[in-house]
């Protein structure tokens, strides 16, 4: 009978399928046959195998090193049966294998100063080789040896760990000047880490050095080390010096006027009184509105004053100087006595273009506008040509005519003096001066005086037209300024409220994805929140629109989901709101959205472990929490809503330490 | 025969690797045991039990240990914190459930090799065997947890329990004894009760059970005659 692979027509794939299968099983059988190669070919048919050895555990027992040795059997061990544990410090088969029989098969054994192999009992911090022979009684010589997968064990240091912190190289206690700091300097043996306590805090490395915040108060610093031979700790106390001496105390000093921190306002032409006392000062200077040494205490007048002045006054003493002012301001003075003010009311020429030598009529009234009389005598002069202002007692004038007196609102009426035109044609200023002499004091001396042109032609000829101008000027300016600033500032902040977490809630679940939420209306929010995988339970959230009414709560479980919002008509189409979203423990999220017919909002993931509501995670959270939250157990340090507080809890908190709203 | 070929290869590799991987995959993350797992207590010793966290270096925010024992043959006597956890909040010890929680600072700190939690002191109030177990589920954090730093996840992969012979003193055993005879009902109690129960029943059943109707009964005649006739 023939047989050839050449007959077996099979596709590509299914060659290479097959292959596959083959090296598979051969890397199987290759696993195993090297499992099985790690024993000891010695091995009978008759003795059990030791399989699956392994080191459970070396730790410390009473101050030395335990190891714990497991196996298991295979085929499971027949009566009589025996094992052989070894140990050795080299793996090399040197015959110095430190041995143990144990009389009875068992599968696992404890290695320690009670209970030795061979005598030899483990060190600190060594390396031992280990494996196990077993035997049957019936054959003595024979016997299964295996090797663990991790032939090594590596015993702990159980010596006592010892720590020594110094401050500023001294035991201590030291005594450092107040406000400074000093330097804390540590080693330690047989510690594998270290813990502050007291006066600092966290873990430290087993040795190390750093140094102190400013120190205004006695402290001790204690570090505890631990290591696998036990733990044990030190302290140092550092004093600090008394608090040197307040500085001294700052002057004070308090000026009034009329026993009032002003501004007062006196009258015109009167005196106010200062007064001023100081404290903890020596002595007082004067300045602005008056000046000179002046006592720590004492008062006197302004005098009297006619402006409004300011008062200052400096003292100064060991601690300081310190300075007050007062102002005083000053009405306005009285007015003064009525007194008239003459004025030029009217002033015309006739004829107005007259030929030279020809006589001109001047027409002239004079009104007192003044509120008192003008009494005494006083001229009026009128210039034939004057075209400038002319000063009092200005000879030269062509007309003139005195009135003895005019009482307040009266005039002179219509009066005329005649002078002769100049001999030469041409234009020239006519001016009247009322009170050229200015022997009348009056309230107002710059409407005394008014002029008109006119035209001389010559005498032999015809004459033109002319005419006259004339006018007065005057005007008044004035303005105020002012101004107000103001403005306002405002702000609220959303609180925490608590709340029951669970199914206790009567709030609505949000839908979880996958779920057929409910349909929102045009006048709904759909509020979508994403998932908070930390969560074990439901959540309760609540929602808040600044500004309105609306507020609802909600519970959130850890896929998240969608929320309609029923808004009831509280928000206005079209217009910007704000909706903040908070649970009980977590930091606030706040979405800014334009309220339309289809409005929809993301809730981020949230943010636990703000316990106290001021938006921010961070050490004053985390105090709150450990120790006092969690030995009370507390609902509010449940950050994953499990309903028991524990290390879990905890760590969600460190996660998000320093994070903020 | 393309596809044929491809779904061939994703099963051989996915065999292969279910086959295989469980003899590389040795890393574990992290594990609460006990240490000794085994012993035996000799008469009037206590039984005194390290908690240990074993990990490959995670660093945790602190160990939650939730672990069972049989309330009637030990009692905590003391319990001892281990130097490498800083803060232990939670300390609770009600009717056989230890409830313990330590704390890292708040840096995490790592853990390589073997860490004691815990020492555990029990008086031995009866003798015979008894377990320590931990209560744990993965994936969940309600019993015994070990979060990772900045992750707050749970790096516990699995617990081990430790089983132990004790030996009380006589004084506990006595003890014990008595509390047993309180604890334990005799059986009349609940014998007696129960045929008293079973005796209103059949009695009930009695009363109430129908007679038979409709049912003709023969007048009995004798056998040796003949049938009288009319």
């Amino acid at each position: 009978m023939s047989f050839s692979l050449k007959k077996i027509k099979l596709s590509r794939s299914t060659w290479f399928s097959l292959v596959l299968t083959v090296l598979l099983f051969t890397a199987i059988a290759a696993t195993q046959y090297a499992a099985l190669t790690s024993r000891d070919t010695r091995s009978q048919a008759s003795s059990p195998v030791p399989t699956d050895l392994y080191v459970y555990t070396t730790s410390c027992y009473q101050g030395d090193p335990r190891v714990t040795f497991f196996w298991d059997w295979n085929p499971p061990y027949a009566d009589g049966s025996y094992i052989d544990i070894d140990v050795n410090s080299s793996f090399a088969d040197d015959g110095l294998w430190w041995n143990l029989y144990l009389p009875v098969p068992q599968e696992w054994f404890i290695w320690d100063r009670d209970n030795p192999i061979g005598g030899a009992t483990p060190q600190d911090s060594y390396t031992y080789w280990w494996r196990i022979y077993a035997y049957l009684n019936s054959d003595p010589n024979g016997g299964s040896l295996a090797y663990p997968a991790a032939p090594t064990i590596t015993t702990p240091n159980c010596n006592p760990p010892t720590v020594d912190i110094k401050a500023n190289n001294s035991n201590g206690p030291i005594t450092i000047s107040y406000n400074t700091s000093a330097t804390l300097s540590w080693s330690s043996s047989n510690a594998t880490g270290c813990t502050a306590s007291n006066g600092w805090t966290g873990s430290k490395a087993t040795s190390g050095s750093q140094s102190t915040s400013n120190l205004t108060s006695a402290k001790t610093y204690t570090l505890a080390c631990s290591g696998s031979g036990g733990s044990a700790s030190d302290s140092v106390t550092v004093n600090v010096t008394s608090p040197p001496p307040p500085p001294p105390p700052q002057p004070t000093v308090d000026l009034k006027a009329n026993n009032s921190n002003g501004p007062i306002t006196i009258s015109y032409n009167t005196s106010a009184t200062l007064s001023w006392v100081s404290t903890n000062a020596t002595s007082c200077t004067a300045s602005n509105g008056w000046s000179g040494t002046k006592g720590t205490s004492g008062s006197e007048s302004t005098g009297s004053l006619t402006a409004s002045r300011t008062y200052t006054l400096a003292c100064s003493g060991s601690g300081g100087s310190a300075s007050d002012s007062v102002t005083v301001n000053v009405s306005s003075p009285p007015p003064p006595p009525s007194q008239p003010d003459l004025a030029v009311s009217n002033f015309t020429l006739s004829p107005t273009n007259p030929t030279s030598g020809q006589t001109v009529t001047a027409t002239v009234n004079i009104v007192n506008n003044g509120s008192g009389a003008a009494s005494g005598t006083f001229w009026v002069d009128v210039y034939s040509n004057q075209p400038s202002s002319v000063p009092c007692l200005t000879p030269n004038g062509q007309a003139s005519r005195s009135f003895s007196s005019l009482g307040a609102g009266v005039s002179t009426g219509n009066f005329t003096l005649s002078f002769t035109a100049p001999s030469s044609a041409g234009t020239y200023t006519g001016r009247v001066f009322v009170d050229a002499d200015c022997q009348i004091a009056e309230s107002n001396d710059s409407n005394n005086q008014a002029t008109t042109s006119y035209t001389v032609s010559s005498s032999g000829g015809g004459s033109s037209g002319g005419g006259s101008t004339g006018g007065s000027t005057g005007g008044s300016t004035g303005g105020s300024t002012g101004g107000s600033t103001g403005g306002s500032t405002g702000g609220s902040t959303g609180g925490t409220s608590g709340g029951t977490g669970g199914s206790q809630s009567s709030a609505p679940k949000v839908t979880p994805p996958g779920s057929t939420a409910p349909k929102a209306t045009s006048s709904d929010i759909t509020l979508t929140f994403a998932p908070n995988p930390f969560l074990k339970g439901g959540m309760e959230v609540t929602i808040k629109v600044e500004q309105t009414a609306f507020s609802q709560k909600a519970i959130v479980e850890s896929k998240g989901g969608t929320l309609i919002l029923k808004t009831n008509s509280q928000l206005a189409k079209n217009t910007n709101y704000v909706l903040k979203v908070w649970a009980k423990n977590s930091l606030m999220q706040a979405l800014g959205f334009t309220f339309t017919n289809d409005t929809k909002a993301s809730v981020a993931a949230f943010v636990m472990g703000d316990f106290n509501g001021d938006n921010v995670i961070d050490q004053t959270d985390l105090e709150r929490m450990v120790p006092a939250g969690m030995s009370n157990e507390e609902a509010l340090y449940d950050i994953n809503y499990d309903g028991v507080v524990n290390s879990v809890d905890y760590s969600l908190l460190l996660t998000n330490l320093g994070k903020r709203g | 025969m393309r596809l044929k070929f491809k779904l061939s290869l994703t099963a051989i590799l996915i065999l292969g690797f279910a086959i295989l991987a469980p003899k590389f995959s040795s890393v574990w993350a992290s594990k609460l045991i006990l240490n000794p797992p085994f012993s035996n207590v000799e008469e009037g010793k206590d039984l005194e039990v390290e908690i240990v966290l074993q990990s490959d270096g995670e660093r945790v925010d602190g160990v939650d240990v939730s672990l069972m024992y049989d309330a009637d043959y030990l009692e905590l006597k003391e319990l001892r914190e281990g130097g490498f956890f800083g803060t232990y909040p939670i300390k609770q010890d009600e009717s056989g459930k230890l409830k313990l929680t330590a704390l890292a600072p708040k840096d995490g700190v790592e853990v390589f090799g073997d860490v004691v939690v815990a020492n555990l002191i029990f008086e031995v109030l009866d003798s015979g065997q008894t377990k320590l177990s931990f209560d744990f589920e993965k994936g969940g954090t309600k019993e015994s947890n070990a979060p990772l730093h900045g992750k707050a996840e749970d790096s516990l992969e699995g617990v081990v329990g430790g089983s132990y012979n004790v030996v009380a003193t006589q004084e506990n055993l006595e003890k014990a004894r008595a509390r047993k005879a309180r604890g334990a009902p005799s059986p009349l109690i609940i014998f007696i009760p129960l045929m008293i129960l079973i005796g209103v029943g059949l009695w009930y059943w009695w009363k109430k059970r129908k007679p038979k109707e409709d049912v003709y009964t023969p007048e009995p005649f004798p056998m040796d005659q003949p049938p009288k006739v009319g």
